[in-house]
């Protein structure tokens, strides 16, 4: 157990040097948030809500887009520079591999909230903090929801072509759907079931009851719960999406020599 | 004692698109293979032969579509944790390092994932490191190593978890010399330490350095296996003699004399001005030197040479029939 | 002239068929179909949960989403002729500058209005957009000034991309300031002074006013001066580039420099 908390270890750290980009890269995928960050806090002036919406909706879209850069392609990047052999041929379980990606990618996205707040904090835009500890709480269960998502599509994008075409789709999706900007319920019907199933909704309401209170006197334990529960779902999705593209790609390989 | 390597009627097929429509390639086909333990053991073949599929299955990266493989002992298909855990392999190139990590934590890492950790983790790492010669460039981004390095760092990778048996595949393709010289050098210590070695080649000159048996495969199957030395008698091309001679002219009679002995296939005699060569054809190795030694001593002799057939001239014959 | 305009088009279509081709078809709708239409939801949706109404916000990144090609489709041509390493054969040959960097815009310009055009037509079904008002003849007008202006921008950056490898930065940047500034989800005056300054050197804030007033019925003369005044920086852009690509040319030239890898 204690050998594969260290591999485990070992993959968060690989995978947070993997996903280091430029800085270049990364101020691309920060303007977005910046962007909304200045159209929250001025399209309804003098609104909590509004602000609110700027600082941690930018913040949530932030590190949403920053965990799709560094995760979306991670099992293709593993699979193109040759690395998958690697980790396909450890005697250690490729789940542990997987988690470790998992937290690797969840720590890159707090870059996002790094730049944002700072920003935020500068123009004199933060809004005041209900509750600190459950706002840390919910970025600490978005980061991880969004990395078990992120691996969920980077393992997708291997197993089958037709993902990889979704792309920026993907990514702009989870903004529409997960209440990143505002509450999912109102969405169409269907589209918030949808959005209920996604780990992400959960945790961004963590952050907002954090701000504004919690929705509809709902108590705070349950979209934590929520959220933990359905980034435990996905993660399991993603290994056993990755146990069976493993065994096809072991069973199907191109022929060599 | 149980076979390091061991494969009955190892089958893999592969479906490929192409214009024609989809088609089967057989990659194995029906390989038997025996590896004993300690061995540096060389698989030679063109491309399309059959080596890296080998290789692959013998990892676990591929499935065998029918047969058996086993590494020690176990199974590839059933316990592929314990074959796993057992075996080192390089599939060389510039890839299948982290470009990002650096040389050390490449090795860490892949210790890591085959539970070797902490003091005992750096430890080895700095030893092997100090064996492959990246000692100085160990704390360095793997993506600024010349080829030549990451070859290196590949061994020193497989070699982290001490495993009794390293797979190797094509360790020196695109090094240049010094470089895939320093790579066999280090195979060959790496033998010296009793593990068991399947290497790849389609270099003749690196098999015929390293390896203590061979096989040869083409189009998936076995064509020979065997020492070196007995692969080199299947080879088309006989033993020639060349004698140069200080006096000329070797008369009839000489050359008559020594047609007549056994194993002679031909002898033709060359006019170089004031000297004559005589080069004799045999079917028999090097047996027949000293008897044309003694019909030509006559004629004063000042330089002998024999050339053996060489192991690409049996793979040659082996393979191209 | 005929022939200026003639090597305009045909460089337009070359560029465009060579730079995007290798887009799958799925690819191609969801970058030029689902991302702007994802946009516009996200916004509308975010005025309509403040209590503001989101029909304005679905025209604005109607249009503000043909910036999904006038910029980056724009600066990717040029980017990737780098990448192709045909940039070389462009500028070795006899010719006009002015013709063949502008006549990559073509395509993106065409390709912008419809991507607006289907904005539109989705913020009508989903948002209940009315444009039963809109000026038939000055709207599309209004399409065209605007995004040829959004392209001369792209131009701008293409011209930077040559040289350059921090493409997703320039190209983001761009966008997302149009986005932010522009008057696409809220009305520039809202933005503190500085800010409201950006937005009037910047294509697309006089443009989006314009149609704005056309698709509510206004007339094509009361729109003219602010698409006049959109034209006039557009046509900055495009004379910043055209001076710009001549300078990379020499300096390129004289340092080798032209396709870095």
């Amino acid at each position: 157990m204690a050998s594969w908390l260290r591999a485990g270890l070992w993959a968060t750290r690989a995978q947070l040097r993997q996903a280091t980009v430029s800085a270049g890269t990364f101020a691309g995928v920060a303007i977005a948030p910046l962007s909304i960050l200045i159209i929250g806090a001025f399209m309804l002036p003098g609104s909590p809500a509004g602000m609110a919406r700027g600082v941690f909706g930018s913040t949530l879209v932030g590190m949403w887009s920053t965990v799709f850069l560094a995760a979306s392609l991670d099992i293709s990047r593993e699979r193109t520079q040759e690395t998958l052999p690697l980790i396909i041929s450890a005697p250690v379980p490729t789940a542990v591999v997987l988690i470790g990606k998992i937290l690797g990618n969840a720590l890159v996205s707090f870059a996002a909230v790094a730049v944002v707040f700072t920003v935020a904090v500068l123009a004199g835009l933060f809004p005041l903090v209900v509750d600190a500890p459950l706002l840390v709480s919910g970025l600490v269960l978005f980061a991880v929801s969004s990395a078990t998502v992120g691996l969920l599509v980077s393992v997708a994008y291997v197993v089958t072509r037709a993902a990889t075409g979704l792309g920026n789709a993907l990514e702009m999706g989870v903004w529409v759907l997960c209440g990143l900007l505002y509450p999912v319920s109102i969405l169409p019907g269907p589209v918030e079931a949808l959005a209920r199933a996604l780990p992400m909704t959960w945790s961004a309401r963590v952050v907002y009851a954090a701000v504004q209170g919690a929705e509809d006197g709902e108590r705070a334990g349950t979209p934590v719960a929520l959220s933990l529960a359905l980034a435990a779902a996905t993660t399991l999705a993603a290994i056993l999406l990755y146990r069976l593209a493993e065994r096809r790609w072991r069973a199907a390989a191109e022929p060599h020599d | 004692m149980v076979a390091a390597i061991e494969c009955q009627a190892l089958t893999r097929s592969f479906r490929t698109r192409s214009r024609q429509g989809p088609r089967e390639v057989l990659a194995l086909a029906g390989l038997d293979l025996s590896v004993g333990p300690g061995t540096l053991f060389g698989v030679l073949g063109p491309n399309g032969a059959g080596k890296t599929t080998l290789v692959r299955i013998l990892t676990t990266l591929l499935l065998p579509t029918s047969g058996h493989a086993r590494v020690a002992g176990f199974d590839v298909v059933d316990h592929p944790n314990r074959v796993r855990a057992s075996v080192g392999f390089t599939f060389g190139g510039d890839r299948g390092l982290y470009g990002r990590l650096t040389g050390r934590e490449n090795l860490l890492y892949a210790g890591a994932l085959h539970g070797v950790h902490g003091r005992d983790a750096r430890r080895r790492a700095a030893e092997l490191l100090d064996v492959v010669g990246l000692r100085e460039s160990a704390s360095r981004r793997v993506e600024t190593y010349s080829r030549g390095m990451r070859q290196r760092l590949h061994l020193a990778r497989a070699l982290m978890h001490r495993p009794p048996l390293l797979l190797l595949d094509e360790p020196t393709t695109g090094l240049d010399p010094k470089a895939a010289r320093e790579v066999r050098q280090l195979v060959k210590r790496i033998q010296s330490t009793g593990a068991t070695i399947l290497l790849t080649t389609h270099l003749m000159p690196e098999a015929e350095e390293l390896c203590d048996a061979l096989a040869v495969l083409a189009r998936g199957r076995l064509l020979a296996a065997g020492r070196p030395s007995e692969l080199k008698q299947r080879s088309s091309q006989p033993t020639v003699i060349e004698v140069e001679v200080e006096t000329s002219p070797v008369g009839r009679d000489a050359v008559a004399a020594i047609r007549a002995l056994d194993h002679v296939v031909a002898v033709e005699v060359l006019d170089e001005g004031q000297r004559q060569r005589v080069r004799v054809h045999s079917s028999g190795g090097s047996g027949p030197l000293l008897d044309v030694l003694r019909r030509l001593e006559l004629h004063g002799l000042r330089t002998v040479n024999v050339r053996e057939p060489t192991l690409e001239d049996a793979y040659l014959a082996l393979v191209h029939g | 002239m005929f022939d200026a305009a003639r090597l305009f088009v045909t460089v337009g279509w070359y560029s465009y068929k060579a730079l995007f081709i290798w887009l799958t078809p799925i690819g191609y709708v969801m970058s030029k179909v689902a991302v702007p239409l994802l946009q516009i939801t996200v916004f509308a949706l975010l005025a309509r949960s403040l209590g503001l109404e989101p029909g304005q916000r679905v025209i604005g990144n109607a249009v503000q989403s043909a910036a999904l090609n006038g910029v980056f489709g724009t600066m990717m041509a040029l980017h990737g002729e780098r990448n192709f390493h045909t940039l070389a054969f462009l500028i070795a040959s006899p010719a006009n500058r002015l013709v063949t960097f502008g006549g990559r815009i073509l395509a993106h310009v065409v390709d912008g209005m419809i991507v607006v055009l289907l904005g539109l037509t989705f913020g009508v079904i989903v948002f209940g957009l009315d444009l039963s008002h809109a000026n038939r003849v000055g709207t599309p007008l209004a399409f065209a000034v605007t995004v040829t202006a959004i392209s001369g921008l792209g131009l701008l950056l293409g011209s930077a991309a040559l040289v350059t490898r921090d493409i997703l930065l320039l190209g983001n940047v761009a966008y997302w300031t149009l986005v932010a500034l522009c008057g696409v989800n809220l009305p520039v005056d809202q933005l503190p002074e500085p800010l409201r300054m950006v937005a009037q050197v910047l294509p697309l804030t006089r443009g989006l006013q314009a149609v704005r007033l056309l698709l509510a019925g206004g007339s094509l003369a009361q729109a003219a001066p602010l698409l006049a005044g959109e034209l006039l920086v557009g046509a900055a852009y495009y004379a910043a580039a055209y001076v710009a690509f001549q300078a990379i040319e020499r300096v390129a030239a004289r340092r080798a420099t032209l396709e870095l890898d």
